[in-house]
């Protein structure tokens, strides 16, 4: 059931970060729904004020698979601290990049990597606008720079010969 | 002569005065009487006037007290439009303060955010400078080791001098040899003169000659190692100058190298920071990825 209640969290939810706001946010809808009497509470009444609209939509999306594959509300509140320990155990990577992005671009991020590195992948986004012309990448606690310097440190050569030519220097 | 007591007279003239008074008296008692009345009457017309006069004082006091009321509320709003000009005046400098208090805190917020750019900037510079110190010390590090080699050569050529100083005394000790070769020479001669004899003459012949081609092996050799020593030394410090010069030549154009990089790394930087969309800006993580991919990082 664990397994089952995380596989559909995953579905929609690429980051730590998100995945651990995102549990605490059930964490309160259920808090309301199971012991405040809130029978009829949603999760767009008991929450639309603590997140955005985008957040709310993953939530509903959740709920909605809960309640498809007959995962009690109870259930699932009971499971959210295991789920929470259960983070710390998936496999993660650091990715630095040089601007926030946006949902769709993290969306984008996390489906290259579940699809190319490992399924079930999660992603922790830094910002350091240094990796600006590509973004820094730390796995298996090694930091790989591939931003400008990578680059232009890749062509080295050809940027000093260029150099050269037009500064008309002899080596 | 009789004499007639004077108060006897004074006392019938006294009766006959008090008599003729009483009329009078009565008279002038009436009269005051009758004065006393009209002051009476006088006083009560008086004071019926004075309270017909009163009303009129009233009214008098009334638009003096109304006069002296529109003063005093003349006064009053004179006042309060002295005292609202003041709260007008203090609130417009208090607004005026405002504003400059305002326009001063964004000054400062403006000095700090200045201050904290210029420091990130000086963080750059720094970190820049720091790069460039070290291949200057590096390259001041050559310049030391040239200056050693300088030292080395500078030992090497006191070497030579040495060596070449041993050379130059074996040459004296043959050049003394030849003057005693000659000196025997002289000696053998004054004894060929004295005997005569062709036999000693070929006997000197002989010797001088053997001497001759000692000395000039000699004086060879000498020549020789003088020679090899010299050319050794040199070659040697030759090429230790042509190597440390390009080292340091090498080294020169690696820091070059370094400026350029830098330079047009910044300026690099610079650009795509501002230059680029946030759909460009992911494109670039998209390539990095794929490099990443492909350089095997993910395996």
């Amino acid at each position: 059931m664990l397994v089952q209640i995380i596989t559909t969290m995953l579905t929609n939810t690429y980051t730590t970060d998100d995945l651990t706001d995102r549990v605490a946010l059930m964490r309160r809808y259920y808090s309301v729904r199971l012991f405040a009497g809130g029978e009829q509470a949603t999760i767009e009444s008991t929450l639309a004020d603590m997140c955005d609209t985008y957040t709310l939509g993953c939530l509903g999306q959740w709920h909605q698979a809960f309640e498809a594959t007959h995962i009690s509300p109870l259930v699932v509140y009971e499971a959210l601290d295991e789920v929470e320990e259960s983070v710390a155990g998936l496999p993660a990577v650091t990715l630095y990049v040089p601007v926030r992005f946006g949902h769709e671009h993290v969306v984008r991020f996390g489906t290259w990597f579940r699809e190319h590195v490992m399924p079930n992948l999660l992603l922790t986004i830094r910002i350091d606008a240094r990796m600006v012309g590509g973004c820094g990448v730390v796995w298996n606690d090694v930091f790989h720079d591939l931003s400008l310097r990578y680059y232009m440190d890749r062509s080295r050569d050809t940027i000093i010969t260029l150099c050269d030519t037009y500064t008309h220097v002899e080596r | 002569m009789s004499a007639v007591p004077p108060h006897t007279i004074a006392s019938d003239t006294v009766q006959v005065s008090v008599a003729g008074w009483v009329p009078v008296l009565f008279a002038g008692v009436a009269i005051v009487i009758i004065l006393l009345f009209l002051i009476a009457i006088i006083v009560l017309l008086r004071r019926k006037e004075r309270a017909l006069l009163v009303s009129e004082e009233a009214q008098a006091l009334l638009a003096e007290a109304q006069e002296h009321a529109g003063r005093i509320v003349a006064d009053a709003s004179a006042e309060a439009r002295k005292v609202r000009m003041a709260i007008e005046v203090e609130r417009t400098r208090a607004l005026n303060e405002d504003h400059q208090s305002i326009d001063r805190l964004l000054d400062a917020y403006r000095h700090h955010l200045d201050k904290a750019m210029k420091e990130l900037s000086y963080g750059v510079e720094k970190e820049h400078m720091r790069a460039t110190t070290r291949f200057v010390e590096t390259l001041q590090a050559i310049e030391r080791r040239v200056a050693q080699n300088a030292d080395e050569a500078k030992e090497s050529m006191d070497s030579f001098a040495a060596q070449s100083g041993v050379l130059f005394n074996h040459l004296t000790g043959q050049i003394e040899n030849v003057e005693k070769g000659i000196q025997h020479l002289s000696v053998a001669l004054e004894e060929a003169a004295a005997n005569e004899s062709d036999k000693n003459a070929q006997i000197v012949r002989d010797e001088m000659r053997k001497i001759g081609v000692e000395t000039a092996r000699a004086v060879t050799d000498v020549a020789h190692g003088l020679d090899s020593a010299l050319r050794t030394n040199i070659e040697k410090e030759f090429a230790s100058i042509a190597g440390e010069l390009t080292k340091y030549r090498e080294a020169r154009m690696r820091l070059v190298d370094e400026h350029v990089l830098k330079l047009i790394e910044e300026t690099a930087h610079i650009a795509l920071q501002k230059k680029l969309t946030l759909e460009e800006q992911a494109d670039l993580v998209y390539r990095s990825l794929e490099e990443a991919k492909e350089r095997g990082i993910f395996m």
